[in-house]
């Protein structure tokens, strides 16, 4: 019976032979009755009707039957699999968590990465055809002096540019600020605002869910009109589809809503949910050199990036000769999509995703590792099996489908973990990247994780399960090469100084990041930042603009908030340091000629401050003095220099008793009083501007006077617990303007290296997985041989080997595989590591230390992991162990 | 020359009687039908054997290769248990479909 099941005539033929058979004997009925071969043929073929017909619907029957039948089976024996492998794992309970733990940290950390991956790159931007869009901004390179490589365009150099230019479909210009929306229920909020207009618009694409967009007539100055956002539609007005065509109170001036965005629309990020008119004149598009706009343009079909360069550097050639000055000023243009999620980010997060996929082999390694120990466990019950007729195939289909059921059991919960993982990191630190609102778990995310799942499955269970197939007939009679001990350790070993070597790559890389983020963080930001209590006021409307009537209020706020129990002092600044402000303007020296054409520019960031503010936030004069409340309108104007402005300015000389003014049509000057410290107004990592602080009671008429500013309070209480008191003291005095941005300086600092500190934070986790990994990898091997040898360890001990000496033996065998991982992974690591040279803060990608220090770690790691089962095994006395 | 044409669906039931008592080949199952009927009925070989295929499809009967009574390689047909519990349903049905017949056919007539 079984020889016809494995030599099985194909469907087909068997359909010949059987009808063929009743021809047969019926042609014998009709012979018998006397008729010729050749008729009793005929007619037995007859009574078939159309054989041949009828053999077809035989045939197709016969394999559809067939078809079914192999899938029944096929099922009945994968279901049969799952079941055993389930019930494998019951008995084993040890094995299976540590198995399913371990899957579950890879998988997991793979799918937090790609999730966030899959949010932030993947997710398409709100845009038609994001690609096409493009940001124009300009690069300030004056003969000498400053390069700032990224500085906002003017109004005037972009209508030219759009007027010169062939290569745009639309283009527009946008500028952003902050606009006060009264009149909802609930307090005045203030709202991040884009200001754009109708060539912007079009330029962007994006139809609005109801209404429309404004036309280029009705952008008017002085006319506010235009958007607004999805969520501040559904937040402020319910959802109210009759907001199309009304007017809504904004800044104390009607504004008439147009439309509302769609959902996920996001420029420059989801917080801006007003989009109004930019109000520019063509006729007088206002001072050449007043930079503060973005270009936004379109792309004409099939324009690419070098003709657009190309042609913007003959455009600005053309400027060159039309006008004399201001033309420092080239028209640089960048993708929109890379704007919005930012190189850095995009860098990091593949760095994040090569470093979970070593996690991942790591992990698999182990989990191979542990299959493999129980392979052998198993090695008689394999042999019985094949013996009783089980197929090679199938056996290895077998154990496959446990490593399947061990894989999904460690996905389903890494998917978990990762998830949810990813979304408490998240939450901690909203602001470490952009399009959060993307990050979750969507199909594509549990594809992923079902493909890495696979493709786990493959790379740990398949070769313990083709070793356990060959050969099992040998193990029985105690032979077989295939699997002999010393071939098992060998490999295991091999698998060690994989572990080991991937580990030191991941490990390295946190360790370079982690140092490059120690270094941000200890860049002194040139103020102090415990118990600072800081927020933003701006008040807007007319009332505001009556003459005095700023300076009162925050005069009259300073002492109202110094009476607070607990604050020890009170001030404010017009650009707070570490909240990324880029502001400069020009300016002149008195006695110094204005540059003339090729000269450096003299450019700095001019900063208001009021009374109080250096010692509020521990900034000490270096010399000079500092202003006071004597500095008023009526008094002589003063300014206090930082010092690289007096570096770089006044190049060694006293700047003390000199004359500054900004650079504009209407001088007036200021005298210089004193000289503070730098402070760190763009960030930790950013160049140092050079700053001019001046009084804000003198900002009307020398500088100017801004209406928002950041309030300092130095506390001698925690600060946060002074924010409901502030509140109150603030709406006393003015009701009607809204505190933003209410905080402790602490937090202003957090999130200024929100970014760093995310990575930072997750590749450390990653390398703590990796480690924590590597350790229990090498243990488990130590361990599992150390097991198998406990009689040889005994018998050593009983002839009198010392304990430390059996001990070191042992050790050296988790030790020798780990150093020559360490040895092999260097070089891995000296390569992968160039990957991050752009992300690190005076810190080389190949750093010694780092290299050094973590290389020893993990080598003392190993030897450690190595030691504990050591020092059990001999442990025992000789006689237990002979025993066993 | 083919007998009365069967009522549809009835051969199938004939064919699980026939293998009732033990497994025959495909001619096998025709000469017996038409022995036990007298040559009354005579099996349409266009629809023998694909009825043959059919119900082992469904799993009412199974095949195995053996030897003819003239010792030659011939496929042998058999009852599953899932066709021994069809067999008996169908009987019963016709031998009540046949009982109601009767009674209105071979009665008086009358009203």
């Amino acid at each position: 019976m079984s020889w016809r099941r494995i030599f099985r005539t194909p469907v087909p033929e068997e359909v010949d032979e059987e009808f063929a058979f009743h021809v047969e004997m019926r042609m014998r009925e009709y012979l018998a009755e006397g008729r010729t071969l050749d008729e009793a043929r005929e007619a037995a073929v007859e009574r078939f009707g159309d054989i041949e017909e009828v053999k077809a619907i035989c045939r197709r029957l016969a394999t559809e039957r067939e078809r079914r039948t192999r899938m029944t089976t096929w099922w009945k024996d994968f279901a049969q699999d799952v079941r055993f492998g389930l019930r494998q794992l019951r008995t084993r309970p040890l094995f299976a968590a540590a198995a399913v733990g371990t899957l579950a940290l890879g998988i997991g950390a793979n799918t937090a990465v790609f999730s966030a991956v899959n949010g932030v790159l993947l997710t398409p931007l709100p845009f038609e055809e994001p690609e096409r869009l493009v940001e124009v901004r300009t690069r300030y390179l004056p003969p000498s002096g400053f390069d700032i490589p990224r500085f906002p365009i003017s109004v005037p150099e972009l209508l030219d540019l759009r007027e010169a230019s062939t290569s745009f479909e639309a283009l527009g210009l946008y500028t952003t600020g902050t606009r006060t929306l009264t009149g909802t229920e609930g307090e005045p909020t203030r709202v991040p605002t884009v200001f754009l207009d109708r060539a912007a618009l079009e330029a962007l694409g994006v139809e609005p869910v109801i209404g429309r967009w404004f036309t280029a007539e009705e952008d008017v100055p002085g006319v506010a009109i235009g958007l607004i956002g999805h969520d501040l539609w559904v937040t402020a007005f319910g959802a109210d589809p009759s907001i199309v065509g009304r007017t809504i109170t904004v800044d104390d001036r009607e504004f008439t809503v147009t439309g509302v965005m769609p959902e996920d629309f996001a420029l420059p990020s989801p917080a801006y949910q007003i989009f109004e008119n930019v109000g520019v004149d063509p006729a007088d598009p206002g001072n050449r050199a007043g930079h503060g706009s973005v270009g936004l343009g379109r792309l004409a079909d099939g324009v690419t990036m070098e003709r657009l360069r190309a042609e913007a550097e003959a455009i600005h050639a053309g400027w060159a000769e039309q006008y004399r000055h201001n033309v420092a000023h080239f028209p640089i243009f960048e993708r929109l999509p890379e704007n919005l999620v930012g190189a850095d980010v995009r860098r990091s997060l593949l760095v994040l995703l090569g470093a979970v996929a070593l996690v991942l082999l790591i992990a698999t390694v182990n989990v191979a590792n542990l299959l493999l120990a129980r392979g052998e466990r198993r090695q008689v019950e394999v042999a019985v099996r094949t013996s009783l007729g089980a197929a090679r195939g199938r056996i290895v289909r077998q154990l496959l489908t446990e490593s399947l059921t061990l894989a999904v059991l460690g996905g389903a919960l890494g998917l978990l973990l990762g998830h949810l993982g990813l979304q408490a990191l998240l939450r901690v630190d909203p602001g470490a990247l952009p399009r959060t609102r993307h990050i979750g778990l969507d199909g594509t995310v549990l594809l992923f994780t079902a493909g890495v799942t696979v493709v786990a499955t493959l790379l740990f269970g398949l070769l313990p399960a083709l070793r356990a197939g060959r050969d099992p007939g040998g193990e029985l009679t105690g032979g077989g090469r295939a699997t002999s001990p010393a071939g098992r350790t060998r490999f295991r070993r091999i698998l060690v100084t994989a572990e080991v070597a991937l580990s030191l790559v991941v490990v390295l890389g946190a360790g370079l990041i982690g140092r490059s983020f120690q270094r941000l963080t200890a860049v002194d930001p040139g103020v102090e930042i415990d118990d600072r209590l800081v927020f933003q006021l701006q008040p807007t409307g007319a009332a505001w603009q009556e003459e005095g009537a700023l300076p009162r209020f925050y005069e009259q706020l300073q002492s109202r908030l110094a009476a607070i129990p607990g604050v020890t002092s009170v001030a404010g600044v017009s650009h707070l340091p570490l909240t990324g402000s880029q502001n400069r303007n020009d300016f002149l020296i008195e006695g110094r000629p204005p540059p003339a054409d090729g000269e450096p520019i003299l450019s700095a960031q001019w900063t208001a401050v009021l009374p109080g503010y250096f010692r509020t936030m521990g900034i000490e004069p270096l010399r000079g003095r500092l202003p006071t409340e004597a500095d008023r309108t009526g008094t002589e104007p003063v300014v206090v220099l930082g010092q690289s402005a007096v570096d770089r300015y006044f190049a060694g000389e006293d700047p003390l008793g000199a004359r500054v003014a900004i650079a504009r049509d209407s001088v007036v000057w200021g005298r210089v009083v004193g000289v503070v410290p730098d402070t760190r107004t763009t960030g930790l990592d950013a160049d140092v501007i050079p700053q001019i602080y001046y009084p804000y009671a003198q900002g009307a008429g020398f500088v100017w006077q801004p209406s928002a500013m950041y309030v300092t309070m130095r506390a001698a209480v925690p600060p946060t617990s002074l924010v409901a008191a502030t509140r109150e003291a603030v709406r006393e005095i003015a009701p009607d303007v809204p505190l933003t941005g209410v905080g402790s300086m602490q937090s202003v600092f957090d999130r200024s290296v929100s970014r760093s500190r995310f990575l930072a934070n997750l590749l450390g986790t990653f390398a703590l997985v990796a480690l924590a990994l590597a350790a229990v990898g090498i243990y488990g091997v130590v361990a599992y041989s150390v097991s198998r040898r406990t009689r040889e360890i005994g018998i050593r001990m009983a002839l009198g080997a010392g304990r430390s000496e059996v001990t070191r033996r042992v050790v050296a065998e988790g030790a020798w595989p780990a150093l020559i991982g360490i040895m092999v992974g260097l070089p891995l690591a000296w390569l992968a590591t160039g990957a991050l040279s752009g992300m690190l803060y005076e810190v080389s990608p190949r750093d010694p230390v780092v290299f050094t220090a973590l290389s020893l770690g993990l080598l003392a790691l190993a030897v450690l992991s190595s030691w504990i089962p050591a020092r059990r095994a001999t442990g025992l006395a000789p006689t237990e162990a002979l025993r066993e | 020359m083919p007998g009365k044409p069967l009522l549809y669906g009835t051969l199938d039931t004939l064919v699980l009687k026939t293998l009732e008592h033990g497994p025959r080949h495909g001619y096998g199952i025709a000469r017996w039908l038409e022995t036990r009927t007298d040559e009354r009925i005579q099996v349409d070989e266009s629809s023998l054997y694909p009825a043959l295929y059919r119900m082992q499809k469904k799993g009412l009967l199974a095949s195995e290769w053996g030897r003819s009574e003239l010792d030659r390689r011939a496929k042998f047909y058999r009852l599953t248990p899932k066709g021994r519990k069809v067999l008996a349903k169908e009987t019963e049905e016709w031998a009540s479909f046949a009982e109601a017949v009767s009674r209105v056919l071979l009665g008086s007539g009358e009203a």
